[in-house]
């Protein structure tokens, strides 16, 4: 499993066959390419969770309203964000991004803004087939708020060829905004086993 | 009746308490704007009422009282518009677009967008309204500071709330960017030789039709009814003026998914009713398909459509487009609504008038739509590409393959979604759920696609000179 260097990158993005190009759009800027990683921005949408009145999320109940426990912010250019010590924030990546079959990815923060306490990201892998905007799980786990506006570069992709993987299919692929996921609505079949009812 | 109540301090009172009551309800909007123009309309009527209270203090006569009291009771109608016009209600990229043809139309201008409970689309000069309180409520002193802060435009565009994710409806904007356009085509026309000469021609054919009515009367019956024929002639001619020019305006601006938007709106009304009193003397909605499909047909759109090539496993995608124009082609060959516009003597006449200067208003609205002029050869270039994308579930915003990919009209962004959804609504090989979910992501696409196309376009023109090599 090896990591996409500069060149493979661009030649993944500028491969005759759709079906296994690499989009990235829009690249505002070619400079986004590094040495083996491309740069991403944060979109317009930031989103918080609202702490009074919520006890706790659990996987056994499905949340109602989950909105009403939810503050989305859209931010126009050049509109800050604060992010506290110990804030998490869900944000997306401005770009939207498509990955082919035979390629997988991480996100993850940028050094300059890990180096302030930005994570950008809990939940880190971009699966093979993904299509979308990437969700980002911002954290603070400075000690001063970070400001953060749509378009900044906090986050970089880190390309790897995937071998044997079938496109994803999950609730979280092709989203054009940030997606708060519902974790009582998962797949795993089994749930009950785990939790059984009281 | 005399009394010792201190009547007019008591309405002053009140005029203060509403008055504050309003201030206080503008300062409650800390929600996210898509844009400023919702601050800037707050900040405009904070400054009214609070000079308001100068006029409130200095009012000596109880029916100046009454005025303002109801003055600031109506500016409070802002409260519904600013409730919705907040980002989770008016998606960013709808707010862009209006901007943006808002920013070409009328240089100057601003726009809020609002959803409303009520099932239409309109815009409106909120200026005038604005001047005309500001001129009630503000000191003499005082105003010219006030509404020198105003825009040239300031334009309150509501659109059904249901129907917010509706992307691609919401072509239907041109027509409504079109009613300033037709409002001044009609202002310009009546003045000029060739307006009066058609208005004295219609009232000649007026003295014909109803010659058996009038040669009853006596001559000042004669006269009063050829005036009450007359009114009801213009109001149903200068009705359908607005109505046609602002639907040229829509073609000139979005192209087929003007006509699009429209033909998925009239799917819900009576196709031919008959210009009346009681519907506003709106033309029918077949007689406005079938003038901005000769529109479409006339500046080559429809036969770019036709055309659409298939690529690959393509040709159902424009297989669809092609239904759904011998669908419309189809619809306007009906003549019903002609037929009853010739059969009642006042909407007859009026249309005859309407016949000699829509062709002028049609180029008056091409000439102020100017640059913002969707080609034909810009849907004809970008189309079948977009279409690809969308295929490929990407934005439809750009063509071509990085690096040398360019930045797609928005406009193309939008018509692109729509002969992609009639081809996924209509896909029989698809069960109803995953048709639905297919023209749902369609929507979303489009509207991330409009986002790009407007931000790279953005993004381009700020570029300076010295970074331009890196793209």
């Amino acid at each position: 499993m090896s990591v996409l260097g500069r060149k493979r990158i661009m030649s993944a993005l500028k491969e005759e066959d759709a079906d296994n190009r690499l989009f990235i759009s829009p690249m505002l800027d070619n400079r986004q390419i590094g040495d083996a990683s491309v740069d991403v921005r944060l979109g317009h949408n930031f989103l918080t969770i609202k702490r009074g009145n919520l006890g706790a999320i659990d996987p056994r109940q499905k949340q109602s309203a989950p909105d009403r426990f939810r503050t989305r912010h859209q931010l126009d250019r050049g509109e800050a964000f604060f992010l506290h010590p110990n804030e998490m924030a869900l944000a997306s990546t401005l770009e939207y991004v498509r990955l082919p079959r035979t390629m997988s990815s991480y996100v993850t923060s940028r050094s300059k803004w890990g180096r302030l306490g930005l994570i950008i990201a809990t939940a880190t892998a971009v699966h093979p087939g993904f299509t979308g905007t990437i969700t980002l799980e911002l954290v603070n786990h400075g000690n001063v708020p970070l400001v953060l506006y749509p378009g900044l570069i906090v986050a970089q992709l880190i390309l790897y060829e995937a071998d044997g993987a079938t496109p994803y299919q999950g609730e979280l692929g092709l989203q054009t905004d940030l997606h708060p996921a519902d974790i009582s609505r998962d797949w795993q079949s089994d749930i009950h086993f785990w939790l059984p009812e009281i | 009746m005399v009394y010792s109540f201190p009547e007019e301090q008591y309405l002053k009172e009140k005029a203060h308490a509403l008055r504050t009551g309003l201030f206080f309800r503008l300062e409650e909007f800390v929600d996210d704007f898509p844009t400023g123009s919702p601050g800037k309309l707050i900040d405009i009527l904070k400054r009214i009422l609070t000079a308001a209270s100068d006029s409130i203090e200095a009012a000596s006569d109880k029916r100046i009282l009454i005025l303002v009291y109801n003055a600031v009771h109506t500016l409070s109608e802002a409260l519904d518009w600013l409730d919705n016009a907040h980002v989770s209600q008016t998606p960013r990229g709808l707010a862009d677009f209006l901007d943006r043809i808002a920013s070409m139309l009328a240089p100057s201008s601003m726009v809020l967008v609002a959803p409303s409970s009520k099932y239409n689309y309109s815009i409106t000069d909120l200026v005038p309204w604005l001047t005309h309180f500001a001129q009630i409520l503000v000191p003499p002193a005082s105003q010219g500071s006030i509404l020198s802060q105003l825009p040239q435009n300031l334009y309150l565009i509501q659109f059904p709330r249901i129907e917010r994710e509706n992307v691609l409806g919401h072509a239907v904007f041109g027509h409504e960017f079109g009613h300033p356009i037709a409002a001044r085509f009609l202002q310009n026309y009546i003045a000029t030789t060739e307006g009066q000469t058609h208005a004295h021609e219609a009232a000649r054919e007026i003295a014909v039709v109803f010659q058996t009515e009038l040669s009853a009367l006596p001559p000042l019956g004669q006269m009063k009814a050829k005036m009450r024929h007359f009114q009801v002639v213009s109001q149903i001619h200068k009705r359908a003026i607005e109505e046609l020019v602002s639907d040229a305006v829509g073609v000139f601006l979005f192209g087929p998914s003007a006509l699009f938007a429209l033909s998925d709106l009239f799917c819900q009304t009576e196709l031919d009713q008959l210009p009346e009193r009681g519907n506003y003397y709106y033309p029918p909605s077949r007689f406005r398909l079938r003038e901005m499909h000769s529109l479409l047909e006339e500046n080559g759109h429809l036969k770019a459509l036709n055309e659409l090539p298939g690529r690959g496993g393509a040709p159902l995608v424009s297989d669809a487009a092609r239904s759904v124009l011998e669908y419309i082609g189809h619809l306007i060959a009906d003549d019903l609504d002609r037929k009853n516009i010739g059969d009642e003597p006042h909407v007859s006449i009026a249309y005859r008038w309407v016949n000699k200067c829509l062709h002028a208003g049609h180029q008056y609205a091409q000439s102020e739509v100017g640059t913002l002029l969707y080609t034909v050869e810009l849907a004809t270039r970008e189309i079948s590409p977009l279409i690809d994308r969308l295929k490929m579930e990407l934005p439809p915003s750009e063509i071509g393959i990085w690096p040398d990919e360019t930045n797609a009209d928005w406009r193309s962004a939008i018509l692109s979604a729509w002969v992609m959804k009639f081809h996924q609504a209509t896909n029989a090989g698809l069960g109803s759920s995953e048709r639905r979910k297919k023209v749902v992501d369609t929507q979303r696409l489009a509207l991330k696609g409009v986002e790009y196309c407007l931000l790279r376009d953005l993004y381009k023109k700020s570029l300076s000179p010295r970074e331009e090599g890196y793209k």
